[in-house]
């Protein structure tokens, strides 16, 4: 690619007309004689006549007229004066005319043409072949002015000289403002490349978002279906081993009611477990819908106590209550909040020693939005508190604590059990009313888990 | 890339000076304006900051006669050195037909010496001009403490392969040979061109013996640049 500082310029493009114009003008003035400026290709680009009655009276003569622009046309494309000037003389009215170069750093950019003049010691013309008069022509022919070549040669040269400098500055100009051009054309070029790049790797990214959401669904259908093919099955092992116990098939010794009631015990936290499975895996898919009712939240809070008691007993923890009197009813889908405050309760009953306290305590609370406009600063909503004397989480561990699937501690899984999906799916469900899940720890000195949500649905939406 | 005119019987090329910021390439324009004879040197001109760097490049018009009715002429161009000028480099660079690398002779100036060498190999490469593109390296500065020996500029010229001199601009020594060298390496390759030989045909040895006739010696004080 050619940049553009190596375009050689033409005369137009390095000096502006009106200056060159101006230049005649002052020429014509102080030397007086006619000056004539051509570009490259010829064209008059600048002139001034110094006797312009003497064109006035040969143009009107067809012949002198076409004789004098054969004239004009020929000196004008004259390979000889390239580099030199040259003199050239004009029969018809025996004038003289020197055309010059016009040369800017070696270019040749034109030529100029300075006459017609008398030279010294020339002889008239001969008007031959034109029905123009000598005695019409022939004194405005000696108001022409006379000049020897050498005094011509130095007057022209500063006007050659003062074309050459005003090329200089234009040619600077020129340069500076091509350069200009090329360097934002480099620049657009170089942003085009880059967007190019930038957005063949959007596209891959795009490409793998969508991949990934596919494989998202494909785990969320995957999880369903083997939670509802494992269930099945479940249900039978769980059934006959009550169907054992009960002494359905005959009495069992001391040994074999201990290992029934074991296949009974893991059935049921397989079962859990599973059912578990299957509400993330709908959470996942969008598909949680709640049933909203009116109802108490002391009644929630009772029924979640009553099926963790007895994990509480076995662990050795002690469990109590602190609700605020007179709670107002609150609209929610009590199965989904039961399950929120039952995956807390147990994990903090799981993760606190013999001898240690599990508290629940509700209160009202002002929530920005929800329930009530947040700006009369009555309570809109409810706040669920699970405060346990356990083992506690360091701070660094609780951003992920609600993800699908995670353990703090990898070990804690098999000292404790659970898949961690308890506190995810509790997440979902008090997000699913509008509430907020939050928990505030420090390691060995317990935590403190609480959610809020909203006394009223807002159903306007929906 | 060369342009030939044949009504004017005239062969032009572009020659760029090259090399980091304030290695000598202004000051090597200069001390070629100042030595060279009238009728072989256009005008300087250059495109600069009010400090004197250059903003843009300098351009130095010459031409010299290779026999009665034919002409070289080069338009002879500098490149900015700083490296935030890169993109001016490029363009600088597009269609050049020789290029002069001027390297700062000090040795502490040897990783921005590398850094500018590689910015050219780069832009020669990102220009698309030949790999083997006439090329001299200049070892200017040499007046200065704590510079390269010239057994070590030797060195450097074999292992790439090219022909190295040793100058200092600011007085002219070793400018003018420069120039002869890559104008030499330059004339070498056109003067064998299918289309220059066609159109101008044959130049015999001896075309380069006057082009340095009335060449002013170097002096002193010529006032360096970058």
């Amino acid at each position: 690619m050619k940049s553009s500082i190596d375009h050689v310029p033409v005369l137009t493009e390095l000096v502006e007309q009106s200056l060159l114009m101006e230049l005649c003008d002052e020429f014509v003035k102080v030397h007086q004689v006619g000056i004539r400026i051509f570009d490259l290709d010829g064209v008059q680009r600048a002139h001034r006549d110094y006797c312009p009655a003497l064109w006035d009276a040969l143009f009107e003569d067809p012949q002198a007229s076409e004789d004098i622009h054969r004239f004009i046309n020929r000196i004008k494309t004259d390979p000889q004066c390239r580099i030199e000037s040259v003199t050239h003389h004009e029969i018809l009215t025996g004038t003289t005319f020197v055309v010059y170069p016009l040369v800017y750093e070696f270019e040749h950019l034109g030529r100029l043409i300075i006459g017609p003049f008398l030279g010294e010691k020339q002889a008239p013309g001969l008007l031959k072949g034109t029905k123009l008069s000598q005695d019409a022509i022939g004194p405005l022919v000696t108001q022409l002015a006379t000049f020897s070549l050498d005094s011509l040669n130095a007057q022209v040269g500063m006007v050659l000289k003062s074309i050459e400098i005003a090329c200089h500055a234009g040619y600077r100009v020129f340069l500076t403002s091509n350069i200009h051009l090329d360097a934002m054309a480099e620049v657009n070029a170089q942003l085009a490349s880059a967007n190019q790049a930038l957005e063949t790797r959007n596209a891959a990214l795009a490409a793998s978002v969508n991949r990934l959401r596919e494989l998202d669904e494909l785990k969320s259908r995957f999880l369903a279906t083997v939670s509802h093919e494992l269930r099945t099955p479940l249900t039978s092992v769980i059934g006959y081993s009550d169907m054992l116990l009960e002494g359905l098939a005959g009495q069992l010794n001391h040994e074999q009611i201990d290992y029934v009631q074991t296949i009974r015990e893991r059935g049921d936290n397989l079962l859990e477990l599973i059912g578990k499975l299957l509400d993330i895996s709908v959470i996942q898919r969008g598909g949680a819908s709640l049933n909203l009712e009116f109802g108490s939240a002391e009644e929630v809070v009772e029924d979640a106590l009553a099926s963790v008691r007895p994990q509480a007993f076995k662990g050795e923890v002690e469990l109590s209550t602190h609700l605020e009197p007179a709670l107002p009813d609150i609209q929610i889908d009590d199965q989904k909040i039961r399950q929120v405050l039952i995956n807390l309760l147990g994990n903090a009953i799981k993760f606190t020693d013999p001898g240690g306290h599990v508290r629940v305590q509700v209160k009202r609370c002002i929530l920005p939005s929800g329930g009530g406009d947040g700006t009369d600063h009555t309570a809109n909503g409810l706040r669920f508190l699970v405060e346990d004397s356990g083992l506690g989480i360091c701070p660094s561990n609780q951003k992920r604590l609600f993800d699908a699937f995670y353990q703090v501690d990898n070990s804690a899984t098999r000292k404790y059990g659970g898949a961690g999906l308890g506190l995810s799916i509790a997440k979902n469900f008090v997000e699913a009313h509008g509430g907020r899940i939050d928990v505030s720890s420090k390691l060995g000195e317990g935590a403190v888990f609480s959610f809020t949500i909203p006394l009223h649905q807002d159903l306007g939406d929906e | 890339m060369v342009e030939l005119n044949t009504d004017r019987r005239e062969i032009t090329a572009k020659v760029v000076y090259y090399g980091a910021a304030m290695s000598g390439k202004t000051t090597n324009l200069r001390a070629l304006r100042h030595m060279a004879p009238p009728g072989t040197k256009g005008r300087l001109l250059s495109l600069e900051t009010h400090d004197d760097r250059t903003l843009f490049f300098d351009l130095l018009p010459m031409r010299f006669h290779i026999d009665k009715n034919t002409a070289l002429k080069l338009r002879i161009f500098t490149v900015p050195g700083q490296p935030f000028h890169r993109s001016t480099r490029k363009i600088v660079l597009r269609q050049a037909d020789a290029i002069v690398f001027v390297a700062d002779s000090q040795l502490q100036q040897t990783e921005a010496n590398k850094d500018a060498f590689n910015d050219l190999r780069e832009n020669i490469e990102a220009n698309q001009l030949p790999a083997d593109i006439p090329l001299v390296v200049q070892f200017n500065k040499q007046d200065l403490p704590n510079v390269r020996s010239s057994s070590d500029i030797d060195a450097f010229g074999h292992r790439v392969a090219t022909p190295t001199l040793p100058a200092i601009a600011i007085d002219g020594s070793g400018v003018r040979e420069t120039l002869e060298a890559i104008i030499g390496s330059l004339w070498s390759r056109l003067s064998v061109e299918p289309d220059v030989i066609a159109h101008f045909g044959r130049f015999g040895p001896q075309t380069m013996a006057h082009f340095f006739d009335g060449w002013h010696q170097p002096t002193k004080n010529i006032g360096a640049n970058g």
